[in-house]
């Protein structure tokens, strides 16, 4: 567990924007077939807990428009949050 | 080829001209383009052979796949092109010993948010002689 997330984000992260609001996040993608058969793209947004964020809003990263699908705490502190985007 | 077999591969035919030609038997490849189809056999039963011949139920699964911000209604205008095509031909093109009932059965899942599957289930009847 690290007290200080901000080399992780200045290393790792990226300008991102979340609800039309500026920030730095790190971006990824996975790729889970649906139904195990159908090729699919589940792209995700890592960022401080302290970025307002809800279901439905806009994110604009890694060079794409996204609409969060789903919001997750990534660690019990909840110093972060993971936005799940489609 | 077996009767089963061949119903099969008459139901690839009959829907061909969906989904820019993305029919497929029984696949587990990926899918990398949609709205596709998987036509696969899921089960058969019948009561044994009486007067040489024996009768045959047969369920076939045809598996719509397709993406959408409302996926169940991206799938929708496969699946209504899909039934057009079988209930304008009952019995597959292969005479009357082969036969689709009636009875359907439609099935809805959602997967990765925007993903479909809509599995048409449909009984097909048809007799085997000894």
């Amino acid at each position: 567990m690290f007290d200080d997330l901000t080399p992780f984000y200045r290393d790792f992260g990226s300008s991102v924007t979340v609800a039309g609001v500026s920030t730095t996040g790190i971006f990824d993608t996975s790729t889970p077939d649906s139904f195990g058969i159908v090729a699919s793209t589940i792209p995700s947004l890592r960022v401080s807990a302290s970025v307002a964020a809800a279901v439905g809003d806009a994110v604009t990263a890694g060079g794409s428009s996204w609409v969060v699908a789903a919001i997750h705490a990534v660690d019990p502190r909840g110093s972060e949050k993971l936005l799940v985007l489609k | 080829m077996s009767i089963r077999e061949s119903i099969l591969s008459a139901m690839v035919v009959t829907l061909s001209s969906l989904c820019g030609g993305r029919i497929y038997r029984s696949r587990k490849e990926q899918l990398p383009t949609l709205p596709a189809i998987v036509i696969r056999p899921e089960s058969e039963s019948d009561d044994g052979e009486t007067l040489g011949s024996r009768d045959i139920n047969l369920i076939v699964a045809v598996d719509i796949y397709a993406r959408g911000e409302i996926p169940d209604q991206a799938a929708d205008s496969v699946l209504e092109s899909a039934l057009s095509l079988i209930d304008s031909d009952a019995t597959l093109g292969m005479g009357s010993d082969v036969q689709i009932m009636p009875t359907r059965q439609i099935e809805w899942s959602i997967d990765n948010y925007d993903d479909v599957s809509a599995t048409l289930r449909l009984q097909i009847f048809y007799r085997k002689f000894s």
